[in-house]
């Protein structure tokens, strides 16, 4: 993940993901579980290549389970749900932005080192970085 | 109704009779037949030959004081614990049990005080003897004999003085059998000096031996093995017990009050001496006046039905029959005893808390009228009106006045006006003012009730029967029951052991706290 400066805007490449909640009983799933938040130790995240970065990570996804389908990866940083920003939000903040009773598909974007990688070596590094 | 006569020496109003002139003058005329009709009228007054004690006091015409004298029976002398004042039979029965003889209190102790002297003396005889009898035979003997006597003359001081500390205090009860431990040291003390007179008569007095530094000798030992056996008897009697074993649970049968003690091991009759001294400093006063439901409730279940014998002859099958069906039917009909007893348990409560209210207020305005004369040398200004100096019995008389009511009117609604006479709430209160005590403090002797010894007249001894399935000279055991019983009353007692106890050890390094943030917390949406 790129590093991250405060108060200058941060710059990464992300991947749009759907999901579509999955009803079970009463509740609708998504089939993976968060970690991290600005309210959160960040030394802890396995994740992470930058250890002070309090974004929220993918830490586990549910084999078989609508996120698992829709190609989300453990270790993904979600930067956007729906389109409010992932970046600067507590671990309950985040959990409930998710977990929307009113909406039936999220749309993320999520970034991980892999796609860095994937665009460096196609472009050939003429990837303007800052 | 028979459970009536065990009450009868109280009287307690129910809300429905106040203390209006009329309705007493009816009580007055009821009074015998008032024992019956319980159903209809709750309060019942026994007149008890106890009361002319305050007639007296009565006779000063205010209304509180008829008040006082008639409805109050005052206990005197007998025993507190069962207070029963209208048979005169049972008075002097209590009497009985309440001082026993004073001779056979004394008897053990003397005999061990005979010994013990007997004992002490013995060694100075020894070396007396031989200079009294053959003084021109025997040997010169110089320093050796002189420290000899020096060690022996300190040895007998110390145990005298020891003596005097363990053993000749005044015992503090009579135990129904033996006392084990006691008997088998006094037999050993006797064995002992009888043992060593033996020897002394056949090698030292008849052949009238010389050699006077072995004698002294002789008695140095003696002295020696007194010390040893008084260090013996200090195990067994006073030091083999303290450490606790069992723990004891004490219930009175009565009202159930109850506590758990620890002793160590004891033999039943000392464990129940033990446990007597502390049941007088623990429980509270038992009163027999608070402890039934009122008989309205009771009464209604028992005179719903009546059964019919229709023709059958055989009495004594239809009279077990008769019960069964009874109770069968008593226990099918939906009764609401329940419920009158919730609400009169209310009611009580209430009226308790409403009288106390007033007796709180009362006392501290009647605080407020008396101050601690200050002695003013030379007079700072001539008072107005000089006011009367009084010592502290007329002052208590002089502010009881106008807490008077207050007070009688919340220990007959505590049942405790039996406890507390007048003249004894006098004295309480001449007492509290002498030491500066606040209202309060005044009043705790009221407010809750004490442990027994308060309110004991300590001159008398009490009799306690001790009941026990096994010889209660036996050692305390797990699961043994005893029982201590007195004549309304008994205290029943399990013994059971106390756990023996497996301790462990963990060593933590001081710089072994260290704390971290709390662990990421994965949420699954």
């Amino acid at each position: 993940m790129s590093n991250f400066m405060p108060g200058q805007p941060l710059v990464a490449v992300v991947q749009r993901i759907e999901i579509k909640k999955l009803r079970q009983g009463e509740n609708l799933i998504l089939g993976f579980s968060i970690g991290g938040g600005i309210d959160q130790d960040p030394g802890q995240n396995p994740f992470s290549d930058d250890k002070a970065d309090k974004g929220i990570y993918v830490t586990r996804i549910t084999p078989g389970g609508p996120a698992d389908a829709a190609n989300l990866r453990m270790g993904d940083k979600i930067m956007q749900v729906n389109g409010y920003d992932m970046t600067m939000m507590t671990h309950d903040q985040a959990r409930k932005r998710l977990t929307q009773k009113k909406e039936d598909v999220v749309r993320l974007l999520v970034t991980r080192k892999s796609l860095e990688e994937a665009v460096k070596t196609s472009m050939g590094g003429c990837y303007p970085r800052q | 109704m028979d459970n009536e006569s065990t009450y009868s020496g109280y009287s307690y109003k129910s809300s429905q009779s106040r203390s209006s002139r009329k309705h007493r003058d009816r009580r007055d005329r009821h009074r015998s037949k008032s024992r019956d009709s319980s159903i209809r009228d709750k309060s019942v007054t026994i007149q008890a030959p106890g009361e002319p004690l305050l007639d007296a006091e009565s006779t000063r015409g205010d209304d509180r004081d008829d008040n006082w004298g008639e409805t109050t029976t005052v206990v005197t002398g007998t025993s507190v614990d069962s207070v029963s004042n209208e048979d005169l039979t049972r008075m002097s029965k209590d009497l009985e049990d309440s001082s026993p003889l004073q001779c056979r209190r004394f008897l053990g102790p003397a005999l061990g005080g005979v010994l013990g002297l007997f004992a002490l003396v013995t060694p100075l005889a020894f070396l007396a003897l031989p200079q009294l009898l053959w003084r021109d035979t025997l040997e010169p003997c110089g320093t050796p004999c002189e420290g000899l006597y020096i060690s022996l003359a300190f040895k007998l001081l110390i145990l005298l003085i020891s003596t005097w500390a363990l053993f000749l205090r005044p015992p503090r009860a009579t135990l129904p059998r033996f006392f084990i431990f006691r008997c088998l040291l006094l037999a050993l003390v006797f064995l002992f000096v009888a043992s060593y007179w033996l020897f002394y008569g056949v090698r030292v007095l008849e052949p009238r031996e010389t050699d006077y530094r072995g004698i002294v000798g002789y008695a140095a030992s003696l002295v020696d093995a007194l010390l040893f056996i008084q260090y013996l008897a200090l195990v067994l009697l006073e030091v083999r017990h303290l450490q606790p074993a069992f723990c004891l649970k004490v219930v009175r049968t009565t009202d159930g009050a109850s506590r758990f003690y620890n002793v160590g091991h004891l033999s039943i009759q000392r464990a129940a001496v033990w446990l007597l001294d502390q049941y007088y400093n623990d429980f509270p006063i038992y009163n027999p006046a608070l402890l039934n439901l009122p008989k309205s409730i009771l009464s209604k279940k028992m005179s719903a039905f009546k059964v019919y014998n229709l023709g059958e002859e055989n009495s004594t099958n239809n009279s077990t029959g008769q019960s069964r069906t009874m109770i069968a039917a008593a226990s099918r009909k939906r009764d609401n005893s329940h419920t009158e007893y919730y609400y009169e348990e209310a009611e009580v409560e209430r009226r308790v808390r409403k009288r106390k209210a007033r007796l709180v207020v009362a006392v501290e305005e009647a605080f407020t009228h008396i101050k601690r004369h200050q002695d003013e040398e030379g007079g700072v200004s001539s008072p107005k009106h000089p006011r009367e100096v009084m010592d502290p019995r007329e002052a208590a008389q002089a502010i009881f006045a106008p807490m008077a009511r207050a007070m009688q009117k919340y220990l007959r609604a505590t049942r405790q006006q039996s406890y507390h006479s007048m003249e004894s709430i006098i004295n309480h209160l001449q007492f509290c003012i002498t030491h500066n005590m606040t209202p309060k403090a005044f009043l705790e002797l009221y407010l809750s009730p004490g442990p027994t010894l308060q309110y004991l007249d300590t001159s008398r001894g009490r009799q306690w029967t001790l009941v026990s399935e096994e010889p209660v000279t036996s050692a305390l055991r797990q699961g043994q029951v005893f029982s201590l019983r007195r004549l309304d009353f008994s205290l029943v007692v399990t013994v059971t052991p106390l756990p023996f106890l497996n301790l462990g050890e963990e060593f933590i390094d001081p710089k072994r706290h260290k704390f971290v943030m709390k662990m990421q917390s994965e949420t699954s949406v």
